[in-house]
């Protein structure tokens, strides 16, 4: 474990400039039963907040009562027709105990909780509850009523689709559970809540589907998320560095997706998820190489089509990550390879071209990034500007002017085309970083080199494990069974009875980690590392 | 694991790593816009002990008129260069003095040897040739009948937009050698048993093809132990020759029969030899030719759609296959008594304890040697109509 714990920088905040100083725990003071003490308490800690809102009521004698909530975070007409109609229009009531409260019809909500401490008390409202308090009593009782707003489920925009649901994760933990929920109806399906972020307190779950999951996943997924020490959350890439074998691999070991349909086909496959509030981005483990090349439609169109997208998908990544380089390599070391024909009109289309081979794939590399990074963050209003610069002067005008080769633009086009056929965006990330990479090789060692770094990309992925499973499982080590899921899709019955068996690609067996997280290699799919 | 262990391997990883990289080389880089692509070479005699090396180059402002060219003058996409001198390395020299960009070897597709140099001998060019690492073995090669090589990079008007791709796909599309004719001619040439021969080709002016001057291919230049030029033998004797050597491709035969003709295509042509000994010690060869054949025509009345009619045909094919290749095979042995066919190779093959004492006199032994040969073709297609409609 020392390998990670290298690497395992605490993150801070994004934005911010120092990291603050955190009062410690502090010991949970108990509920006073003077509401006065209670409300100034409850004032201090909130001290310069003007989104608190503290409403107390008289409600008969001697018996007073507060309200407290954040503005905005509870729904006002709840609250108003559940609590306060009831309390104000009834006769006087006395309360001894919150339990009267609801006893005696005055608090009239399904999710209620009694809290004797004031830190618990805090925490309840501070997560978007309303909480009462009444005079002379020592508890606390926090209401469910939050009322705030949360975008509705839109068909996520990272991952468009053809077949298939069009829902997509919200920035709402709690909507995004229930379209797991509605998907697997079963009660094996766990959500294990973990908190993160020391000020942010962002609420996390680890859905699983137990029995399906191995132990020893759930164990390491538990220790690794255990070790986090954040003080903000704000997506889920802040705890996913946490939890990924190799960090400093340009190739990721967590998969994410906006996806419930993804999740819930991943958790049926028998691995962990971990969904983070305040963002549709779900994490998946463990992850290999071959799971990020398989889109959902791969499951949801016929196996043929399905199986011939697939291919294509897999020539046009070797294109995505070797195509410039290989263009480079092959005009200014060897010429001699290419046909004469080709050769020709490659070397009539370069002829006025002011650069070398080499700088050009670069420029033209990096304009492309460049413009696809633009595309990300224009606002949409002048979209069509940034297209009409991208095409027209970039593509064209520079092949007239001669600064570029037409050639060079048709490689970079096609390498960027193939680029967004890898579903996963983070894979298909790591694929343009090791294309840079290749494009100096190639440019500095020819073939020789693309051959240097394609073995030297190949000994690192089979390095890579997630969750203690081979980036390249099942095809290094080679388990021939899981093929069946591979390189094609076997029709969908046959993957069920091959599944069934305990020996598909994404069998729940085979991707059992070695105990304690071990870097033990899965060789035999069906039941390494189980005892 | 202890950590000064691991980064004592990483380090021992990287210069391994790090010393392949220099090591290895390749270090050959140059681009497109430095380098001249040279697509043919051209070897003539130039008396007095000197040959006249001539190349065709591209001119790659010249190839198509992509926009980015900008304004290129539209002229002949290649140029000939050509330099006379002692050997082909110093002219090489030379030729590069005279080049704003450096040569470059590696898509030359054809070698034009001019006849005179050939009646010299090809032995004093041929090292260059083969020992320049980035020249590729696949390479057509002629011996330009009655022509210079540099009168056959100059041709112009052929269907190909650069002239010399012209002889090339005439070759290939005439069911020879093509590509490897080079290969083949160096392995025979170090070969016992096999003289080696080189496709013969000639310029003509004529009206049948209107530009000025046109590229025939019109036979095979048969080359002595020397490498000298001995003869030739015409284009139907080079296309039995091939057809011994199992490397012809198609062939069209004609027939007179009844008072009619026939000619029928064959493909899948191969060819196998046996060779036995005559009671006087001399060699002999039983020659068997295959071929699947379809017809492309048939003025004779027979109908092929009568079994006894059709191989009645196939009979004629096989008698004018096997006449064919005998004349052939004499032709070889009494005009040159050069054996071009590789019937050493055969014996050497089959008597490897008899072909030391038989190397040197070889071509004696040919002389002698007695053939029998033996067609066996099938005419698989007879095509849409049966008997002959008119």
């Amino acid at each position: 474990m020392t390998r990670n714990a290298r690497f395992r920088k605490k993150r801070k905040t994004a934005g911010q400039k120092a990291p603050v100083i955190l009062p410690g725990p502090a010991p949970d003071r108990p509920l006073s039963d003077d509401l006065d003490e209670n409300e100034r308490l409850i004032r201090d800690a909130f001290r310069h907040c003007a989104d608190l809102v503290v409403r107390r009521l008289v409600l008969g004698d001697n018996t007073e009562m507060l309200i407290v909530y954040l503005e905005g975070m509870v729904e006002g007409k709840a609250l108003d027709d559940n609590v306060l109609k009831p309390l104000l229009f009834e006769s006087p009531q006395t309360f001894r105990h919150v339990g009267d409260l609801i006893e005696k019809k005055a608090v009239a909500v399904s999710s209620l909780k009694t809290v004797n401490g004031l830190t618990e008390f805090i925490d309840g409202i501070l997560a978007a509850n309303a909480g009462f308090l009444v005079s002379g009593v020592r508890e606390g009782l926090i209401a469910g009523l939050t009322g705030y707003q949360t975008r509705s489920v839109e068909e996520p925009l990272t991952e468009a689709g053809i077949r298939g649901p069009r829902d997509g994760f919200t920035e709402s933990i709690r909507i995004n559970t229930t379209m797991l929920r509605r998907r697997i109806r079963s009660t094996r399906l766990k959500f294990e809540p973990v908190t993160f972020g020391e000020l942010t307190r962002t609420d996390c779950l680890l859905a699983y589907i137990e029995g399906l999951a191995p132990d020893s996943l759930l164990r390491e997924v538990r220790r690794r998320l255990g070790q986090i020490r954040l003080e903000g959350v704000l997506e889920s890439q802040y705890i996913q560095e946490w939890l990924e074998d190799h960090p400093l691999s340009p190739f990721p070991q967590v998969q994410d997706t906006e996806r419930p349909d993804t999740v819930a086909a991943s958790l049926l496959e028998g691995k962990a998820a971990v969904l983070v509030d305040n963002t549709p981005f779900a994490l998946i483990m463990p992850y290999t190489l071959w799971a990020g090349l398989q889109a959902r439609e791969d499951y949801y169109d016929r196996f043929l089509f399905a199986d011939f997208l697939r291919f294509v998908r897999f020539t046009f990544i070797f294109i995505s990550f070797l195509l410039p380089s290989l263009y480079v390599a092959l005009t200014t070391y060897h010429p001699k390879l290419l046909p004469t024909n080709l050769l020709m009109s490659i070397a009539a289309a370069r002829e006025a071209v002011p650069f070398p081979a080499l700088i050009e794939a670069l420029l033209m590399e990096l304009v492309f990034e460049a413009l696809r990074e633009a595309g990300v963050r224009m606002p949409r209003a002048v979209g069509s500007a940034v297209n009409i610069v991208g095409a027209l002067v970039i593509g064209q005008s520079a092949v007239q002017a001669g600064i570029v080769s037409a050639p060079m633009v048709i490689v970079v086009a096609a390498t960027g085309i193939a680029s967004f056929l890898i579903p996963r965006q983070a894979l298909s990330a790591s694929v343009r970083l090791i294309r840079f990479l290749l494009l100096f090789l190639a440019g500095f060692l020819g073939l020789y080199g693309i051959a240097i770094g394609v073995i030297a990309l190949t000994i690192h992925l089979v390095n890579l494990q997630s969750f203690g499973v081979p980036y390249l499982y099942p095809v290094a080590p080679l388990v021939p069974k899981g093929l069946k899921d591979l390189l094609i899709r076997t029709p969908s019955p046959r993957l069920y009875r091959l599944k069934r068996a305990g020996s598909g690609t994404d069998g729940p067996e085979s991707r059992t980690p070695g105990p304690e997280g071990s870097r033990q290699q899965t060789t035999s799919g069906k039941d390494a590392g189980q005892p | 694991m202890s950590e000064p262990g691991k980064i004592g391997t990483a380090c021992r990883t990287a210069a391994a790593l790090l010393a392949l990289i220099v090591l290895a080389g390749c270090w050959d880089r140059q681009e497109l816009n430095d380098r001249a692509l040279w697509l043919a070479t051209g070897i003539d005699d130039a008396g007095e002990g000197n040959i006249k090396v001539s190349g065709q180059i591209v001119i790659p402002l010249n190839v198509q008129a992509p926009s980015s060219a900008g304004s290129g003058g539209k002229g002949d996409p290649y140029m000939v260069v050509s330099q006379t001198g002692t050997n082909l390395g110093d002219i090489l020299q030379d030729i590069q003095s005279k080049l704003p960009r450096e040569v470059f070897f590696g898509q030359r597709r054809v070698i034009f040897l001019g006849e005179e140099l050939a009646k010299k001998g090809l032995s004093g060019i041929l090292d260059f040739t083969t020992r320049l690492a980035e020249a590729s073995f696949r390479t057509d090669m002629y011996i330009m009948k009655g022509a210079t090589a540099n009168d056959a990079l100059q041709m112009r008007g052929t269907l190909e937009f650069v002239s010399v791709f012209s002889a090339l796909k005439k070759h290939e599309q005439s069911g020879g050698r093509g590509e490897t004719t080079y290969l083949d001619f160096l392995i025979a040439a170090h070969r016992d048993g096999i003289v080696p021969t080189l496709p013969a080709a000639q310029l003509f002016v004529s009206d049948d093809m209107k530009p000025a001057n046109y590229f025939e291919i019109t036979g095979v230049a048969v080359l002595d132990d020397d490498l000298k030029l001995a003869g030739y033998l015409n284009v139907d004797e080079d296309r039995d020759l091939l057809w011994l050597l199992n490397k012809l491709s198609r062939i069209i035969l004609t027939v007179d029969l009844e008072g009619g003709n026939a000619s029928a295509r064959f493909v899948n042509l191969r060819s196998s030899i046996k060779p036995s000994r005559n009671k006087d010690g001399s060699w002999h060869f039983e020659i068997t030719l295959r071929g699947d054949g379809s017809l492309v025509e048939n003025n004779t009345g027979l109908s092929v759609e009568k079994k006894g009619e059709l191989e009645k045909l196939e009979r004629a094919f096989e008698k004018e296959a096997a006449n064919r290749m005998a004349g052939t095979i004499r032709k070889a042995q009494e005009t040159f008594g050069l054996d071009v066919f590789g019937f050493g190779v055969v014996v050497h093959r089959r008597h490897p304890r008899e072909w030391p004492a038989l190397k040197d006199r070889w071509n004696e032994e040919f002389r002698r040697a007695t053939f029998n040969v033996r067609a066996d073709l099938n005419l698989k297609r007879p095509g849409l109509t049966g008997k002959s409609i008119i």
